[in-house]
């Protein structure tokens, strides 16, 4: 119901920005918001004047968040020092009753220390997934010793320095083509 | 003594980091996630090449590195990651089962010791048959050498897996 109202007005979204008409077809989505790392809160206002890579997902998540934060590494494994240092990496755990502050900041960091990791409580945690139009449903898996797990959206957003949220990069676009995208957002800053 | 040795010849094989030619069974590239000290949960990832004329299946995964080992199926739908476990891996004659990210998984759940990167983790998977294939995979970082050399990492939808996540 909710989640399907969601989704249809993400897929209006990225239609639009298939047919190329709005300038920003994501300028509703994102917004100010804070959770907690271990060394303390986290602001999407504190990264004013960087580029960010934003991804949500969660610490058990054996397959796509792996893949997604070693291609966040690898970005700014590629990027120059000069373009590093206008770059910030966030994961955003969508599972508070696994992972605790530090849990999510320790699984980021072993990425790349690059990138902060956060987590907030499941209130919290549904206000920003809104606010960023994520998707993340818990499900259990009763004959899997996980117990459960979290489907969720696995695009990576890219926000700009003004934290607008430029461009969705999804889960199968290669480093290369990240690399670009966030360049193409640092040249127009 | 002979039959103990084709037995043995047909059932065993031993990876490390490469292709070995053992008999109906070939496995490439197989590999165990790294994950962060404490992490409970790793994944493995490789492929099974299945030379001979019968139809096969993986049916279940062994090994000393977690409490519970288990077969599953992650794939993308509308840009949501879903996973779940699944009774078998298809493995058809002259094809090629491939576990591999975006696809099917050996679940490593409730690590039993911390994993070290480049060390080799067994696993041994049981056949449809009954025949056991042993894997000596190493451990990699995410998105290292996870490119099965050309193979598709695509989940085929004629799959046959029974997720329990919809």
């Amino acid at each position: 119901m909710g989640v399907a109202v969601v989704f249809s007005v993400l897929g209006g979204l990225m239609l639009q920005q298939r047919f190329g008409s709005p300038p920003n077809p994501y300028a509703q989505l994102g917004g100010d918001f804070t959770l907690m790392s271990a060394s303390g809160p986290v602001s999407m206002n504190d990264y004013r004047g960087k580029v960010v890579m934003l991804f949500f997902g969660f610490t058990a998540c054996p397959d796509v968040c792996p893949t997604d934060l070693s291609r966040m590494s690898a970005v700014f494994n590629a990027l120059n020092p000069g373009e590093v240092e206008k770059v910030a990496g966030l994961f955003v755990s969508v599972d508070p009753e696994r992972d605790s502050p530090i849990r999510v900041s320790e699984y980021a960091a072993f990425f790349d220390k690059r990138i902060t990791g956060v987590t907030g409580s499941p209130d919290e945690v549904a206000a920003v997934a809104k606010q960023f139009y994520v998707l993340y449903n818990r499900v259990d898996i009763p004959d899997s010793a996980m117990g459960y797990t979290i489907d969720h959206s696995a695009s990576t957003y890219l926000i700009d320095t003004k934290g607008e949220v430029i461009q969705l990069i999804k889960h199968d676009e290669s480093v290369q083509t990240m690399v670009q995208a966030v360049r193409d957002v640092l040249a127009r800053q | 003594m002979n039959r103990k040795i084709s037995f043995s010849f047909a059932v065993v094989l031993y990876m490390v980091g490469f292709s070995v030619w053992a008999g109906t069974f070939e496995v490439h590239a197989p590999m165990v996630r790294m994950v962060p000290p404490g992490q409970a949960v790793s994944v493995a990832f490789l492929g099974l090449v299945n030379h001979g004329d019968k139809d096969s299946a993986i049916v279940a995964a062994y090994s000393d590195v977690a409490s519970a080992v288990e077969l599953h199926s992650h794939r993308m739908e509308d840009g949501v990651t879903k996973m779940g476990r699944v009774d078998s891996i298809p493995l058809p004659a002259k094809g090629e089962a491939v576990l591999a990210p975006g696809g099917f998984s050996i679940m490593l759940i409730g690590l039993t010791r911390t994993l070290e990167l480049d060390k080799v983790v067994t696993i041994e998977l049981e056949l449809a048959d009954g025949e056991r294939v042993l894997v000596e995979a190493i451990v990699q970082m995410a998105g290292t050498a996870e490119d099965h050399s050309g193979h598709d990492h695509s989940h085929d939808d004629d799959h046959e897996d029974k997720d329990h996540d919809d």
